[in-house]
């Protein structure tokens, strides 16, 4: 009676990078602006050229990226910029946290930790 | 007489310069946030006298939190500036520097660290960035003093342009996004970079925050420092204060306990009741006694080895690393990983832990850790008696303790994060590198903790000694025993006595739960006690400056959270540790 499997454990088809980006979304500040959908969501399956925009969390570690946009309130992106993750810098992302942790970044010489509902806020696009 | 203003980004060493450029001590590590309200000292540089301050770090002159605010309403009173850099990270710390040129003040600037950049193969032509930027910049070390009386001299010169009203350069302000330009067009002509190996810190670096291998390396530093903090008390424990109080400070108690007999009253209070004839530090209650022993000579050994441990640990700069590691446990609770560090500290003393909350950025994180800290965050002092009282009976019951009172926090956490209203922001901390810690310096802070616990915990318990006595006297506790009888014995299941420690906890947590031994409770009574005077309120110090930290209002509802969470836990933790202990 048990052998047959029920649907709702086809693991591959729930899309858990969704999921997460939905709890993500409900965990940032109330000033998080409407986002594209796909803002939070991997790239993995949309391979990423040099023109489509990428973010933070879906960009590639330990390649530096520039940073297109910053996409959030004048207070997020105040803080961000005074350690100099504004548009137009360069950053390179070294490690994402696991259990939703944060990832760091360097930033010239400093590394720094960001939350990753900001990081997913953060887009960038490849070095040419 | 002059106002010197030191102001800086978080973690570049402005404490350190402070402390070279007046001698007054101020408190430093390696990380963002140290230094959450000003201090000031006087100081003479050249022939004249000086009102030397230090701010807390600020990354811009717009402020993003409370630490940050202090230090821009700072500006506005200074007369000169000192702007201490760190050279280690030229290009971010040129964004406060640009700003402040910006305003036109008279400003030197402290190029500090400089010998750290020099390790690191990084060179920079401070004779070209003083080109620029139009304003002396000195390389200082501020740790070993280096550079500090070429800065004094630069104050100088400084001094007499202002008393000749010289008008000072005034950069044209910038558009934030020039502004970083700026910075890297001019970082890259007076900066240049060596390739060099990786050294053993930047490995260490590497491994204790990557996400893997890191939580392992969290688990055994922790786990190390554990040990040595009871290896360092029991250590000052058994050869320094065990063989002196047992030693000399007995035959000395014994002796004025004999002159005294004849006056019952003064004999009760500084000699306290005989048990079975004796003197007994811990049951005797009397202030020279109970008085001195429990925070000189149970609590004060603990109170040397965790500042130690944690001085080393904050100087090294471990610290926002387990915040970063730490940032999704945080979440749980409505914190993020930089509410690791008021944690730990409020492991020490929770005073100091509620202040650090000032780094957090919003009232409702604010609210939430000062909070959680009084709650569920056990002083030292609270500790060395939970060791004393719970430990005897076995290490694994004070786990128990430790384990029930994480709980209580996660639970707590979760429901404050639900109730609180007000933005959780997530994480953005700088992690600075490791660095080798200055001995000196964490002596010197090792030092003025532990001053700070002899003047300040000392007097409160010998008042709190005298206080009891004189109630006892009264008989106003078995009043108190009655009318609480319910809720201490129904609820929680303690002998009605058990109402004056917790009672008392009020005033000093260490000596109420020294006055729970001579009640003779089962194990898991003491256990259900011990959780009870960690939940209930807080002492007095933290109970002051969560007025001040919070405000009354916020300040009542933390005390309404606490009583509750007393009152459920407590009942709670006494059928569980029953359950679990037989």
């Amino acid at each position: 009676m048990l052998r047959k499997k029920p649907a709702v454990f086809v693991v591959d088809r729930v899309d858990f990078k969704r999921c997460f980006s939905i709890i993500d979304r409900k965990r940032t500040a109330p000033s998080a602006v409407s986002r594209p959908q796909n803002a939070t969501r991997s790239t993995a399956d949309h391979a990423p050229t040099a023109t489509t925009a990428m973010n933070l969390l879906s960009c590639e570690p330990g390649v530096p990226h520039r940073i297109a946009a910053l996409q959030g309130g004048p207070g997020f992106r105040a803080r961000l910029y005074n350690l100099g993750i504004a548009k137009g810098q360069i950053v390179t992302k070294v490690h994402t946290h696991a259990f939703r942790g944060p990832v760091t970044l360097q930033v010239g010489q400093s590394q720094v930790a960001l939350g990753r509902g900001m990081a997913a806020r953060i887009r960038v696009e490849a070095l040419q | 007489m002059k106002r010197l203003i030191l102001i800086g980004n978080p973690n570049v060493g402005k404490s350190a310069v402070f402390w070279r450029l007046t001698g007054i001590h101020a408190a430093t590590s390696n990380y963002p946030g140290t230094t959450v309200s000003f201090k000031s000292g006087l100081a003479r540089i050249g022939d004249e006298f000086f009102e030397v301050v230090d701010t807390p770090g600020a990354y811009s002159i717009d402020a993003t939190n409370e630490a940050e605010k202090v230090a821009v309403e700072l500006v506005e009173t200074g007369d000169l500036f000192v702007n201490v850099i760190d050279a280690t990270n030229l290009e971010r710390n040129l964004l406060l520097t640009m700003q402040m040129l910006e305003r036109g003040l008279p400003m030197v600037v402290a190029l500090n660290m400089y010998d750290d950049a020099r390790h690191k193969g990084i060179r920079i032509d401070v004779d070209q960035l003083s080109r620029f930027l139009r304003v002396p910049v000195i390389p200082t070390v501020g740790i070993s003093g280096v550079g500090i009386a070429n800065l004094a001299q630069a104050i100088c010169e400084l001094r007499k342009q202002v008393d000749q009203g010289v008008e000072f350069p005034r950069i044209h302000s910038h558009t934030p996004e020039e502004r970083w330009g700026d910075i890297g067009l001019l970082t890259a002509r007076v900066q240049s970079l060596e390739h060099r190996h990786h050294t053993f810190l930047e490995w260490l670096q590497d491994i204790s925050l990557q996400p893997r291998t890191g939580l392992l390396f969290a688990a055994i530093l922790l786990y190390v420092a554990f040990r040595v903090i009871r290896f360092v008390g029991e250590g000052l424990i058994g050869v320094v204060f065990d063989p002196f109080f047992h030693g000399p400070f007995l035959s000395l108690a014994n002796h004025l306990s004999r002159v005294l007999r004849d006056d019952p009253l003064l004999h009760h209070l500084l000699i306290g009741r005989l048990v079975n004839g004796e003197i007994d530090f811990v049951q005797s209650m009397g202030m020279l006694t109970t008085g001195l022993y429990v925070p000189v000579g149970m609590v004060l050994p603990y109170v040397v080895a965790f500042y130690f441990v944690l001085a080393i640990l904050e100087d090294v700069g471990y610290l926002p690393r387990l915040g970063v590691l730490l940032d999704g446990l945080m979440h749980r609770v409505g914190l993020h990983g930089f509410g690791v560090i008021p944690v730990l500290l409020g492991l020490g003393c929770n005073v100091p832990g509620i202040m650090a909350t000032r780094s957090l950025e919003t009232r409702a994180q604010r609210f939430i850790a000062c909070t959680l800290i009084s709650v569920g965050v056990p002083c030292v002092s609270l500790q060395a008696m939970i060791l004393k009282v719970v430990g005897d009976f076995g290490l694994r019951y004070v786990v128990g303790v430790y384990v029930f009172l994480g709980v209580v926090v996660l639970l707590l956490g979760q429901v404050l994060k639900r109730l609180v209203r007000g933005a959780l922001p997530e994480l953005i901390l700088e992690i600075p590198p490791y660095r080798l810690p200055s001995l000196k310096l964490a002596g010197l802070k090792l030092y003025h903790r532990t001053r700070g616990f002899v003047t300040e915990a000392v007097p409160l318990v010998l008042g709190g000694v005298l206080l009891v006595n004189i109630l006892d006297y009264f008989r106003f506790f078995e009043g108190a025993a009655v009318l609480a009888a319910p809720l201490v014995t129904r609820l929680w299941g303690l002998p009605q006595e058990a109402i004056l420690p917790i009672m008392l906890g009020f005033l000093r947590k260490d000596i109420a739960a020294g006055m729970l031994i001579p009640l003779h409770m089962s194990l898991p009574q003491l256990m259900t006690a011990c959780v009870l005077l960690s939940l209930s309120f807080p002492c007095i110090a933290t109970f002051t400056v969560l007025f001040t930290e919070l405000g009354w209002r916020d300040a009542l509802k933390s005390i309404g959270t606490m009583v509750v969470t007393a009152v459920v836990f407590g009942t709670v933790a006494r059928f569980l540790f029953a359950l679990g202990v037989g």
